[in-house]
């Protein structure tokens, strides 16, 4: 066999390989998608891959009867919130911990870096105590709060590594020609850090799109409950409304996809680039 | 001026008296949005509220699929509900944590002291009562006659008629014949229908003195014959007990032992079915029916324990029982003597309070022994059931390495 045959053989398993890969990953959302339209059973023994019906049924249901825009109201509340208040921190947080490196410094990032390392669970009781005290209990500021809490030490991390890959000397080159460290920092170094950027607001922006736990815990009323916590009312004591909730985690899964379509791009170069630093 | 004064003097003290005397009553529960269950504790809870003007009750619905952890988090950061209903299997627990408050005092005064269920005592510890019970429903056999009737066989009586059937629905029908919860994330429901098995095979998984019974002849042959129906395809695998009565009404499962609650479950999924539903005496050696459901607490913190007690005799208020039994075809907490129409229109209603009379097999789904810590006994028992439920490990191999895992485990308490 000549090398070229070879070489062909070895790409086109791989692309198959690449195919069964994606269709693995991909197939629990094609059937949270059929199931959602599945007019008849879902239960059927062996499982039909295309529905013989379809219906959206579901669909009507849960915006008729279920609160579902308040829920979705309230997600996209937390997560912008959570998005920006993590960004806004994180950018200066990590700005800091990049450029001006002292012994409280860098006893503060690894400080940090430690926090991450808490299991919600372990501080939710004590996190309960306060919001309760300090009137965020039940409250959608309070839910960002807590949920950027869990992402800003990442974040600040991140931004870091980001920071850290620009040469200072840009920085320093842009204050020679008049600017304030101020003006380097947003004129300058952030447009260059653009791809980490996005990478936290990704990130925090997800975050509090999906977050439970935290959501469960702190939220009580059901005006204030997040989709994440709505889903699961789908499923009561005896039973669980399978279509509806289908129906239901498509609609909560929307926004994020095409979220994510439109920031893929910087995505991918922000992950690899804030990976090396050099 | 000097009457706009005193008008305003008594706007204020009105409305002082009025913030002093109104206020939330807070009640967490599961049930608020739970279809007929709902409607009747909202129902329920509106009766209060027209009895007491000025308390307005707080109807926080926590699904059940994390209201036991929320609750927890809740008491445990001093948010204490004023009165909430708890699963059986969370009172041991609770009140070994001190979290309950005795309802004695309440029970005496209250007018529903002689109608109380006998499973109460479940709520009794050194002479305490910390829960009333809120419902308590035999589990048994819940069968699809017209499957059966399809299948060419009818109600079994023992495990020899259980198997034919189940095997004769699935090649005459296509459907399954038994269905039970084997999706070992959720190790609660595995573990009841492990517990139907070796109840109804005359063991369990330990004794009351907390010897572990894990691999002795009877739960060997208790988990083989469940092993038996996934083995050979007469029960559907991989699915949690709310999927497998779902399948049920849906008319794809034949047979399955749980609680009358199913049928509520078919009633809103498939009203047609209904009239083909029974409720059976098990099929096992014992015939032991499991017995299930719910309680009413006041928590120790409780703010308002006195208006908690009010509540109480609202929800057992003889007529709201009497609808509790007869609408939601399940046994309320209290005493309730069934109607003449309604056991015409439900002819297995008689024979529920028949099984829970004739075959108890116990209360509530915790070990023997090990009441406090049943959680963490049920999922080192779901573990190994999930070694032997997928093929790892004999029935035999299986259940030897969980006799020594418990031992080890009990070892540590």
């Amino acid at each position: 066999m000549n090398p070229r045959t070879v070489t062909m053989l070895i790409s086109a398993s791989l692309f198959v390989l690449t195919l069964a890969c994606a269709a693995i990953v991909f197939f629990p959302y094609y059937w949270m998608i059929v199931s959602s339209l599945e007019a008849t059973s879902l239960f059927e023994w062996p499982p039909r891959l295309v529905p013989s019906s379809i219906t959206m049924d579901a669909y009507v249901r849960i915006f008729t009867e279920r609160d579902v825009f308040t829920w979705f109201k309230n997600t996209a509340f937390v997560a912008s919130t959570t998005s920006i208040f993590c960004t806004l921190v994180a950018i200066n947080g990590g700005y800091a911990l990049s450029r001006f490196r002292t012994g409280s410094t860098t006893a503060f990032s690894i400080f940090i870096l430690f926090s991450q390392l808490l299991p919600a669970t372990l501080i939710v009781v004590p996190l309960y105590v306060i919001f309760r005290q300090t009137g965020l209990y039940n409250s959608l500021i309070g839910l960002a709060i807590a949920d950027a809490a869990f992402v800003l030490p990442l974040a600040t991390w991140l931004m870091k590594g980001f920071f850290d890959r620009i040469p200072v000397e840009v920085e320093e080159q842009a204050m020679v020609d008049g600017c304030t460290r101020l003006g380097a920092f947003y004129r300058i170094v952030l447009p260059l850090a653009l791809p980490g950027l996005v990478v936290v607001v990704a990130m925090s922006f997800i975050t509090g799109w999906d977050e439970f736990f935290l959501a469960r815990t702190l939220i009580s009323s059901q005006s204030n409950w997040v989709f994440s916590v709505g889903l699961t009312s789908f499923e009561t004591q005896y039973a669980i409304a399978w279509d509806e909730m289908m129906a239901a985690a498509v609609v909560f899964a929307l926004p994020a996809v095409l979220f994510f379509l439109f920031v893929q791009r910087y995505l991918v170069s922000g992950l690899t680039s804030g990976a090396v630093k050099g | 001026m000097k009457a706009l004064m005193t008008a305003a003097a008594l706007a204020l003290i009105a409305g002082t008296a009025s913030a002093q005397d109104s206020y939330t009553f807070r009640m967490p529960s599961w049930m608020w949005e739970e279809g007929i269950v709902g409607d009747w504790n909202k129902d329920r809870v509106a009766a209060f509220e027209a009895a007491n003007p000025g308390i307005t009750v707080d109807k926080t619905l926590i699904p059940n699929t994390h209201y036991e952890q929320t609750l927890i988090t809740q008491i445990a950061a001093g948010d204490v509900p004023d009165f909430m209903p708890v699963f059986t299997n969370m009172l041991a627990p609770m009140i070994d944590a001190g979290i309950l408050a005795p309802m004695d005092e309440c029970i005496e005064s209250s007018g529903f002291a002689d109608r109380i269920l006998p499973s109460v005592s479940f709520a009794q510890v050194d002479g305490a009562t910390y829960g009333v019970p809120l419902t308590m429903s035999p589990q048994s056999l819940l069968a699809n006659t017209q499957l059966l009737e399809e299948a060419g066989v009818g109600i079994p009586t023992n495990l020899d008629e259980f198997y034919a059937a189940a095997k004769a629905v699935k090649d005459k029908t296509g459907e399954f014949g038994y269905g039970f919860p084997n999706d070992t994330a959720s190790a609660i429901h595995v573990y009841i229908n492990s517990m139907h098995w070796l109840i109804g095979m005359g063991s369990d998984w330990s004794q009351p003195d907390g010897t572990i019974t894990a691999n002795d002849e009877s739960a060997i042959a208790a988990v083989s014959w469940i092993k038996r129906f996934l083995d050979e395809g007469l029960s559907p695998k991989g699915l949690g007990s709310k999927t497998v009565r779902q399948m049920f009404a849906d008319g794809k499962v034949a047979m399955l032992f749980d609680g009358p609650w199913v049928v509520s479950t078919v009633k809103t999924i498939n009203p047609d079915l209904v009239p083909h539903v029974t409720f059976e005496v098990m099929p096992t050696p014992t015939h032991a029916a499991i017995t299930g459901g719910a309680f009413y607490v006041i928590p120790k913190d409780s703010p308002h324990p006195d208006d908690a007690c009010r509540m109480l005799n609202v929800f057992y208020d003889p007529e709201a029982q009497q609808r509790y039994l007869e609408d939601l075809v399940q046994i309320p907490g209290t005493i309730v003597e069934p109607s003449e129409a309604f056991l015409e229109e439900v002819p297995y209603a008689g024979k529920m309070a028949e099984i829970a009379a004739k075959y108890p097999g116990g209360i509530g789904y915790a070990p023997p022994g090990y009441e406090i810590q049943a959680a963490e006994f049920r999922q080192i028992v779901v573990d190994g059931l999930s070694r032997i439920y997928s093929g790892e490990m004999s029935v035999q191999e299986g259940l030897d390495a969980l006799q020594r895992q418990l031992e080890n485990w009990t070892k540590t308490l």
